[in-house]
Parts: C-alpha cells; sequence; structure tokens
C-alpha cells in the first residue's frame, strides 16, 4: 500500500497510468463499444507507427536531442522502397526492399547527426530543415502521387495480423523492448543518458560525444524507416505526404511518458504508456464524435501540459 | 568605527545540496569604509556578496539596510538599496559597445524616450578618463577590447549605477601595477564620498594597503574580523584565512619515484584572461605526486587543460615514454591514459542525474560489458571494490551523483578514472568544496595512486594542500613557472612569497 | 549618413552579394524573371515574411525562438474573417487579431520563463495548439470574401501592393526599437549574456515574455497582409514554407540562433534572398516540390553559416 501511495507520488509513470485508467472508464461508461476486442485491435493498430518512432525518439531526446524529420522520414523511406520495387524485373526482392528502407532510414539519420556534431547546429533546426528537404525529395521522387506496386511478400512482413493480433502491434512491442534493453542495459544508452544528463562531462572524460551522437540519430532514423515500412504495407501504397506531424505525436508522447525535454532522464515504458494514452484519447474523441479538427488541438495542448507537468516536477 | 553599520548582514546561512556553503555569517558595512573580505577558496566569500546583491537567494539570516530589515531578492532590489557588485567574471556583453555595456540597463533617455546614444559616449569616455583608461574608445565593440580594459568598463559600469555599496570581487586580477594605482584612487574618492567599498581579494598587499577592516571567511563561517591598525600584518591574515591545522592533515609516505611518464617541453598557452604563459617545461614520474601551486586566476586550470587536450596548446611539445604526442582533445589524452579531475566537479566531472555506480563505470564499460552490453553484476563488483577501497559506503552506489557531498562527489570523480586504468591523473583543485575529514582522506587517496605506480598532477590554490601532497614542487605565476622544487627545499612562507611576487 | 551606409555595406557585402549573384542567375535562366511584373511580385511576397522575420529577429534577439508565428498567423487570420462575417466594424476585428496574436505571444513567453522550459518545445506546442484552433473555428475552410475597404486599406489597387509598404514601415520601426531605444537595448544584452543584462538589474523576465507577444503581434499584421492577398482566411496558411522562412531569413542575415544580434536591414535581404529563390524556381520552371526542398536546404545553410561566423 505504501508502496503503491510512494509510486503514484514519485513515479513518472503514475500520470499516464492514471489518465489510462480515467478515459478507459469513463468511455467504457460512454459506450459499450470501447471495450470491444475489435476497438482493442483498432486501437493497438492506430497507434504502433506512433510507438515505433517514439522508442527511437525517446532515447535520442534522452540524450539531449531531438529528430524532427520522422515524419518526413516515414515517407521518403516508403516512396524510395515502392520506387525500388516498381522499378525492379521481377516485383523486386522484399529483402532489398527492407534493406534499401533500414539504408534510407540510416542516411537520413547520418546526415542529421552530421549537422548536429559538425556545424553543433541546435537539433530541432537542423531537422527541420532535413524535415523539409526530405519530405521535398519525398514529393519530388514520387511525382507527388502516391506509388502502389509495393511486393506482397514485404507487405506480408510488417502488416497483417498473427490470430487476432495485428503484425504490426507485434513489431511494435518488440521495438519497445528493444529499445527499453539499448536503454537501460547497453552502452550507447548508458552514453545517451550521460550526455543528456551533462555532455561537457562526458566530453572532458575524453569520451567519443560526437560519434555517439551520430549513432544515436542514425537509430532513430532507422527506426522511423521501419516506421515508414509498417505504413507502406499497411497502405499497400506509398504516399509522399505520409507522415505528416507523426514527428509531433512521437515527441507528445515522449513527453507525456516522463521523458524529460532537457534530456539525461528517459522511459521506455512511459513512452509505451503515453502512446497507449494518445491512442485511447483519440479513439475516445471518434467515438464520442469530436471532429478530426480538433486532433491537432488535443495534441498540442498534451505536449504543452506535460511538459510544464515535467518541469515542476524537475523541481 | 563607532557609527552604525550601514548594512548589517546577520546569521546568513545557504546551503547548496549537502554542502554548507555559508553557516551563520555576520558581516557589517559601515559608510565611508573599505572593507576586505578574505578567505581561501570555497571559504564563501561569492556566495554572501551575490546573496547581499540578490543573486543567489539564502536560507536563513537577515539583512538590514540603515537598521531597517529587507528583503533582497533580485538584482533590481539590491540595486534600488544602492547594492551593486562588479563580479569577477565581470559579466559583461560581449556583442554591445563599451559604452552601452557600461550604462545598461542605466540608459540616458532623450526627451523622444530614445536611447541618447552621444551622451552615453560623452559620459563613458569622461568616466573612464577619470578611471584612467581614456584610451579605451566607448564605441568599441567590447569583443574587441583587451581584458584589463574590460575590468575598467565593469567598474565605470558600477560607477553609472550609483547607490552606496561598491562590491569589487578580484577587481585587480587582471590589471597591471599602474591601473591597479588608478583603481584605489578611485577607491579612495568613492569612500570620502560617504560610499562603501568591499573589497575582495586574495593579494595580502592590496588588502593590507586599501582597506581600513577585514573580514575573514574559513569553511563558510567567520572566522576573524580585524581592523587594518598596526597589529596587522600578511601573517595574521594568512593564520586566520588557514586556521590552526596545518600540513599535518595530509599524511604522506614518501617514495623513490618511478620512470617518467609525461616530459612537456617549452609549452606555452593562452589563460582565461588572455595573457600567454611561455615556457612550461616539466616531467610526470610513475609514483611520484607533481603538485603545481600559484595563485587562483593566474592559468592553473588552464594548463591542466592543456595537458588533457581540453583547451588548444600555442605552442611546445609532449612526450609520453620518449616518443613525441599529440595531444589535441580529450579523446587522444584518454587514449594515452592521461585522465583528467576537474575543478568544476558539478559542471564538468560529473553527470548529476546518474547514480553514482555510472558516473563511475562511463569510462570503463568497454571492461564490462560484451556486444555492446553491459554486464550489470560485473559493473556492481567493480563499483564496489573501489568503493571499498576508497571508504566509500557501497549504498551510496545507488545514489544519483548530485546528491552526494563534495567529497563522497570527488570519490566518484576519482574511481572514474581508476577504473579506466589511467596512468597519469590530473587533479585540478582536488579538495576544492569538500569538508575537512574528506580532504584528508582525498589526500590519503592520492598517495595510495601515487604508491600503486601513476603518475599524480596537482594543480592547487592552496599552499598547505601541494606542501603536504607533493613530492615535487613547481609554482606557477603570471610570469611563468618556477621550480621543480623538493617537497623539502621550500615551505609555507618561500612558497607564498614564489607566489606573491613572481618568479624570484 | 555616408558613415552609415558605408558601414551597412560593409556588415552585409556577403548577403548582398548572394542576393545580386541569385539576381543575376535567374534573369539569365529566364527571360521573365527580370521584368517589372515579377519583381513587384517579389517584393508583394516578401511583405508578409518580412513581417514574420522582423518579429523573429526580437525572439532570436534574445536566445529565444518561435516555431508558432506561422500557426499564429493563420489563427488571427480566421478569427479576424469570421470577425468580419459577424459584421463587426473590420477595424475594430483586426484590433482584437492584433490583441490575440499578443496573447498568444506573450503565453507563449510566460510559459517558457515561468517554467523554465526550452522555448522550441513551448512554441512547438503551441504551433499545434493554435493550429488546431484555427481548423476547429473554420471547419478546416478557408473563409472567402474580405470587406472591400479593408481590402483597399491592405491591398491597395496599384501595381505593388500596400503591404510591402507596411512591411518596411514596420521593419523601420523595429530597427529603430532595437537600435535606439533602451528596450532594444536591453533585447539584445538578455541574448548576449542573460546574466549581465540581470545584474544590471534588466528585468529580463517581462523583456522575455515582451519579445514573444511582439512576434505575436507581428504575426497578426501578417495574416492581414495574407488576407488581404488572397481575398481569403485560410486555416493552414503559413503552415508550409512561411514559418521556416521567418527564421531563416534573420538567420541568413547576420542573426544568431545564440541570440545577442538584432539585425533588421539583413533580415530585409535574408528576406528577398528567400523570395528570389522561389521565384526564381518558379520561373524555371521547377515544381512546388522542389521549392520545400530548396526551403529546407535554406534552412540547413542559415545554421552552416550561423555556426561558421560563431568560428569566426
Amino acid at each position: 500500500m505504501i508502496r503503491t501511495r510512494q509510486f503514484f507520488r514519485t513515479s513518472t509513470l503514475s500520470g499516464p497510468v492514471v489518465a489510462i485508467l480515467f478515459f478507459s472508464v469513463l468511455l467504457s461508461i460512454y459506450s459499450p463499444h470501447f471495450l470491444h476486442t475489435a476497438n482493442f485491435i483498432n486501437i493497438s493498430n492506430q497507434i504502433s507507427i506512433n510507438i515505433i518512432l517514439a522508442v527511437g525518439m525517446t532515447i535520442l531526446i534522452t540524450s539531449g536531442g531531438i529528430d524532427l524529420s520522422v515524419g518526413a522520414n516515414v515517407a521518403f523511406t516508403g516512396v524510395l522502397i515502392a520506387l525500388y520495387f516498381r522499378g525492379a524485373e521481377t516485383g523486386g526482392n522484399p529483402f532489398v526492399g527492407v534493406l534499401i528502407g533500414l539504408g534510407s532510414g540510416a542516411f537520413i539519420g547520418l546526415v542529421n547527426g552530421l549537422l548536429v556534431t559538425l556545424l553543433k547546429a541546435p537539433p530541432f533546426i537542423a531537422t527541420l530543415g532535413t524535415m523539409s528537404v526530405f519530405r521535398g525529395l519525398a514529393l519530388v521522387l514520387s511525382g507527388g502521387r502516391p506509388l502502389m506496386g509495393i511486393n506482397e511478400t514485404f507487405i506480408g512482413y510488417f502488416s497483417g495480423f498473427v490470430g487476432s493480433v495485428p503484425l504490426q502491434f507485434i513489431i511494435a512491442l518488440v521495438i519497445v523492448a528493444s529499445g527499453f534493453i539499448i536503454l537501460n542495459h547497453t552502452r550507447i544508452g548508458r552514453y545517451a543518458k550521460a550526455v543528456g544528463g551533462n555532455e561537457r562531462a562526458v566530453r572532458v572524460s575524453g569520451l567519443p560525444v560526437n560519434r555517439f551522437k551520430l549513432i544515436l540519430y542514425m537509430l532513430t532514423g532507422c527506426l522511423a524507416a521501419i516506421g515508414g515500412m509498417v505504413l507502406t504495407s499497411m497502405m499497400a501504397v506509398a504516399e509522399p505526404i505520409a507522415g505528416n506531424l507523426y514527428e509531433l505525436d512521437a515527441v507528445a508522447v515522449v513527453v507525456m511518458g516522463g521523458t524529460l525535454m532537457q534530456g539525461g532522464k528517459g522511459s521506455i515504458v512511459g513512452t509505451l504508456l503515453g502512446a497507449i494514452l494518445l491512442g485511447i484519447v483519440r479513439n475516445g474523441l471518434n467515438i464520442v464524435g469530436v471532429p478530426a479538427n480538433y486532433q491537432q488541438l488535443f495534441v498540442g495542448l498534451i505536449i504543452m501540459v506535460s511538459v510544464i507537468a515535467s518541469s515542476r516536477r524537475d523541481q | 568605527m563607532n557609527k552604525d553599520p550601514f548594512i548589517r548582514m546577520c546569521g546568513i546561512s545557504k546551503r547548496f545540496g549537502g554542502i554548507k556553503a555559508l553557516n551563520n555569517v555576520d558581516l557589517e558595512i559601515y559608510p565611508g569604509e573599505v572593507l576586505g573580505l578574505m578567505g581561501e577558496n570555497g571559504a564563501g566569500k561569492s556566495t554572501l556578496m551575490r546573496v547581499l546583491c540578490g543573486i543567489q537567494d539564502h536560507d536563513e539570516g537577515s539583512i538590514r539596510v540603515s537598521g531597517k530589515e529587507v528583503h533582497i531578492t533580485s538584482p533590481q532590489s539590491a540595486q534600488e538599496l544602492g547594492i551593486g557588485m562588479i563580479p569577477q567574471e565581470l559579466l559583461l556583453v560581449e556583442s554591445m559597445s563599451a559604452g552601452e555595456n557600461i550604462f545598461l540597463g542605466y540608459e540616458p533617455l532623450r526627451k523622444s524616450g530614445l536611447v541618447d546614444k552621444k551622451e552615453i559616449y560623452s559620459r563613458s569616455s569622461e568616466l573612464l578618463g577619470t578611471l584612467g583608461c581614456s584610451e579605451i574608445n566607448p564605441d568599441m565593440e567590447l569583443s574587441l577590447v583587451s581584458k584589463a580594459d574590460q575590468q575598467m568598463i565593469a567598474i565605470a559600469r558600477r560607477m553609472i549605477q550609483g547607490g552606496k555599496i561598491f562590491i569589487m570581487d578580484e577587481p585587480t586580477s587582471s590589471l597591471t601595477e599602474q591601473e591597479t594605482r588608478k583603481l584605489f584612487s578611485v577607491i579612495r574618492s568613492l569612500c570620502s564620498e560617504g560610499k562603501s567599498v568591499i573589497f575582495i581579494s586574495h593579494r595580502l598587499e592590496e588588502v593590507l594597503e586599501i582597506c581600513d577592516r577585514v573580514v575573514i571567511l574559513r569553511d563558510g563561517e567567520n572566522a576573524a574580523v580585524l581592523s587594518n591598525d598596526e597589529n596587522m600584518s600578511k601573517q595574521l591574515l594568512i593564520t586566520h584565512m588557514i586556521g590552526s591545522e596545518l600540513a599535518e592533515e595530509y599524511p604522506h609516505e614518501a617514495g623513490a619515484a618511478g620512470e617518467e611518464l609525461l616530459k612537456i617541453d617549452s609549452l606555452s598557452f593562452v589563460t582565461a584572461q588572455g595573457e600567454t604563459i611561455k615556457n612550461i617545461n616539466l616531467t610526470v614520474n610513475a609514483r611520484e605526486v607533481l603538485g603545481i601551486a600559484g595563485l587562483v586566476g593566474v592559468g592553473k586550470s588552464e594548463l591542466a587543460q592543456t595537458m588533457t587536450g581540453i583547451r588548444k596548446k600555442k605552442s611546445g611539445t609532449f612526450f609520453m615514454d620518449g616518443v613525441e604526442v599529440n595531444i589535441n582533445s580529450p579523446v587522444r589524452a584518454s587514449q594515452l591514459g592521461i585522465g583528467y579531475v576537474t575543478e568544476d566537479r558539478r559542471g564538468e566531472g560529473l553527470v548529476l542525474g546518474l547514480k553514482s555506480l555510472f558516473n563511475m563505470t562511463l569510462r570503463a564499460l568497454n571492461r564490462i560489458s560484451s556486444w555492446g552490453f553491459i554486464n550489470g553484476r560485473k559493473e556492481e563488483s567493480l563499483g564496489l571494490d573501489y568503493a571499498k577501497k576508497l571508504n566509500m559506503k557501497s549504498e551510496y552506489l545507488e545514489i544519483d551523483a548530485g546528491n552526494l557531498s563534495g567529497g563522497n562527489q570527488q570519490k566518484v570523480v576519482v574511481i572514474k578514472q581508476m577504473a579506466s586504468d589511467s596512468k597519469i591523473i590530473i587533479f585540478d583543485e582536488p579538495t576544492k568544496g569538500v569538508d575537512v575529514g574528506a580532504k584528508a582522506e582525498i589526500a590519503r587517496l592520492i598517495n595510495q595512486l601515487s604508491s600503486e605506480g601513476k603518475g599524480i598532477c596537482i594543480f592547487s590554490s592552496e599552499p598547505r594542500e601541494v606542501l603536504g601532497i607533493s613530492d615535487k614542487i613547481y609554482v606557477l605565476t603570471h610570469k611563468g613557472m618556477s621550480g621543480p622544487y623538493r617537497r623539502d627545499e621550500i615551505d609555507y612562507t618561500s612558497l607564498m612569497e614564489i607566489e606573491f611576487g613572481g618568479v624570484e | 549618413m555616408v558613415k552609415l551606409i558605408k558601414r551597412t555595406l560593409n556588415r552585409y557585402s556577403g548577403v548582398l552579394i548572394t542576393l545580386v549573384l541569385i539576381n543575376l542567375f535567374f534573369s539569365l535562366a529566364s527571360k521573365y524573371y527580370l521584368t517589372m511584373y515579377n519583381v513587384l511580385n517579389i517584393l508583394d511576397h516578401s511583405a508578409i515574411s518580412l513581417v514574420l522575420s522582423v518579429g523573429m529577429v526580437f525572439v532570436l534577439a534574445t536566445g529565444g525562438i518561435d516555431l508558432s508565428v506561422g500557426s499564429s498567423l493563420a489563427f488571427t487570420g480566421i478569427v479576424a474573417a469570421l470577425l468580419f462575417k459577424a459584421e463587426i466594424f473590420w477595424p475594430i476585428a483586426l484590433l482584437i487579431a492584433i490583441v490575440l496574436g499578443f496573447g498568444v505571444g506573450t503565453l507563449n513567453g510566460f510559459i517558457i520563463t515561468k517554467y523554465k522550459l526550452q522555448p522550441f518545445i513551448v512554441t512547438l506546442a503551441m504551433l499545434s495548439i493554435i493550429r488546431g484552433l484555427a481548423l476547429v473555428f473554420s471547419g478546416g475552410n478557408p473563409i472567402i470574401g474580405m470587406p472591400k475597404s479593408f481590402l483597399k486599406v491592405f491591398a491597395g489597387s496599384s501595381l505593388l501592393g500596400n503591404g510591402v509598404w507596411f512591411a518596411v514601415v514596420i521593419a523601420v520601426i523595429a530597427a529603430f526599437i532595437l537600435e535606439k531605444s533602451s528596450f532594444g537595448a536591453h533585447v539584445r544584452a538578455i541574448g548576449g549574456s542573460e546574466e549581465a543584462a540581470f545584474i544590471c538589474g534588466i528585468k529580463t523576465r517581462k523583456i522575455k515574455i515582451m519579445v514573444y507577444g511582439i512576434a505575436g503581434t507581428l504575426a497578426a499584421v501578417a495574416s492581414f497582409l495574407f488576407m488581404a492577398g488572397m481575398d481569403a482566411a485560410e486555416p493552414i496558411a503559413g503552415l508550409t514554407t512561411e514559418w521556416l522562412e521567418a527564421i531563416a531569413a534573420p538567420i541568413i542575415g547576420g542573426n544568431s540562433l545564440d541570440g545577442g544580434k538584432a539585425f533588421i536591414v539583413g533580415t530585409v535581404i535574408g528576406v528577398l534572398i528567400l523570395s528570389c529563390i522561389k521565384s526564381g524556381l518558379n520561373m524555371i520552371g521547377v515544381g512546388q516540390h522542389f521549392q520545400q526542398i530548396a526551403i529546407g536546404a535554406v534552412i540547413i545553410g542559415a545554421v552552416l553559416i550561423d555556426s561558421l561566423r560563431k568560428r569566426g
């Protein structure tokens, strides 16, 4: 009992947990449809990509960085893969498709990382620039049109069902688990926390901070690319305008989950809870019949309230 | 002085985390006096003055101005009471002109409500003229002005702000003898107008010359209040600053020095004050503690940082094991086995939000991980081993480094170096901000490291620390480096003489 | 006066040469580029960007940033248009919109200073919030048909729109404030060294809130120019490139992300460079999609310039 109380007073996870319970109860009272398996499948389907992007974002924000280009990355990667499959003689090799996807993500991450380390540019403005560049490239390469003709086997890698659970949700959970291990049990995760906590101290210790940052941006880029591959598979089409504002959703769930914007402390579990919470709220807004136009307003409010709450907790 | 004090600070206490920076400190300032405020590094002088100026809040105690209790919550409220500071780091705006800096916050306005630039420049010229530095062009951007001139600009700015109390933190550290004279005449004319000056300085002669009274702080507490009369002497000031307990607190076992590890040949580097210090030669040997003494601000930290690749050298060569090496980054220094224990523990020594264990192993993760995965059990036993060796309680390993006391934080930083197998460890002010008990323990630790075969280099502005721990002593002054002196060749007085007097 | 011009030319020689080279390139690439019509067109398009950028200069000068100005433009525009539709006397509608813009800005500043948060994350959240509000209020659709007299004042009837004059006047006033007033000096001082400003008794928090208020107010003014140009208010106005240009133009013009600089003349040149690039790309028949890439590249270029300047 005392431990429970302590958890609610001190843990950063208590906020999202309470909010999830609150909204779930509220929505199940309001609508009988909420507590349906079909609705849960629906929610898990909708939040999968956000979870995938947000795991990378959590690690990056923990290290004191941020990547606003993940949404553009999703679109660019999708377009690149579609172009490969359309151009290949026999419909293409799905493995090669995956490699191209990961390569595209790693490349965008590398560009971001180089801008941040070599130019010492503030991460948000550097990635704002690459966001625009890669979104533009996706539009140019696709001619601004959705591209069909994605390899069926490739689609099977990233979407569909295992039993009644969506495959993309399973992928998301695997990524959550990997993200948790990376952040808490590997060297790069430890370095991410240390750089985010006190970059100068890590530098003075004689550790190659720039190399860590490059790796972290590339990791985030790869995860965003996986998000792009999942989205492309779910839609069976690559949209150059896909993933617009996904970066906002990802940042929102990261701060909701208690990761500090200024770096040093990050929680993958918190991010997962944040994504679930955002998914339920979105679902609830749909059930209640709130127009889609409100969604952006809510995401913004959630980010604002979460960062204010985290700053108060920090003080 | 039988007048009533203009300012009376009473029972001021301030804690930073686990450390008591000020403990029940009293201070009185009378109209028209120059009050010297002295004490060793970390004695609490700056913190006390920051409290008085509203830059820092305090936990306990009261401040009375002209007998009335006041609450100074911001620099504005301090300035309304006539109190203002010329901080040691000057705090000028580099991107603005000298004149704009002098009038910052006090811009003269024309009738139209716009800033009267002509007035700024004419009054700045006039003021700088009375300060004896009419050669400073008030229109010049500050980043082009020399450090010494910037000091005069900061003083001019404080004079424009007006008021009764002028606090000067180490104002002469970057001034020449002649400029110091001019400053003193300004101080005297301020006092003749009934204003008071608080003069913080490490330079004993200057304090003896200009101050009417001297307040001495030690370890955040009042140590003495002395009036500058016939009984006053340098020795008296020093005795009160350092207290009774002398070198005894540093146990030392001398041993034979081992092989040469690092040799520095005719190194020159630039200090934060912009001075170039030339011709540094020194050798770090295994099983030997090298002490580098010098006053605050003379460039010791800069030298330490040049030796560890954090600052760029101007010229000179490093040799390790007889081979020339290029130490151009901390990463390179670390590869060569040179570790650095910084003076600024909280700013660049520790990741405060990370638990102590993780700070300790930060540089040694390659030893306790495979394929990038950290072996938690190995990590813990590594941490426990070192904690035991250094008399650190094992439960501290799980506490965030930011919540430890200064002494324990220093142990964590030292363990970080030990765990990564540094051959040479460079300590900058190793016992700054740690309490007396922990000081002795850190000294013991340094000896232990040395007897294990490491080469140790200590940069310190506490003479008794250098004298107590080192086998060989160099003294850095703004004129250059002198030494080495063997430990039995030099004593407290002669060390002080070299520090204050420059190279013999 | 001669000295002032000399100093200006000296300080901005780099960007001025860039501007000339860009114009040279495009006038060689397309014969339609250097026509009276297109030049006026470029100036017209620069007006909105300039008004937003001038607001950003204040924020940048303190070392902050405001990502929400594009959304503020959309939001205040929608509100003004709705008030027009409600038959409220249009100057009063504009006044309300300006107050609203100022309010959004000061709210940014308040949250940033009160909770000691990074400006980019607060204004990013605000971007989303007020964009959402703009969508909600408008139902996601543009509001068409502005009052005649409003159009007459803000669009004008000659070829060169009145918007350009508004923008120029605002830029001049801003330059005056930043260079000549004590407020301007304090703004620059905070960006140069907040601690120095603080110990000189400057009310740093109040001034930081004010600069975001100015950015918000100017976003509202920019929305008037936008509405007058389009004869409509758009909930998605300022979404694609305008807000990015408002950050890029000041930095191209010599202002720094680190603060302490406040160059309005440079910002004007920065805005012109961006407008010329956009127009030129149009003229040589490069599609809109390429422009998105170009804007991103310009942002990265601006950051590159900033970083090179810092290294000296």
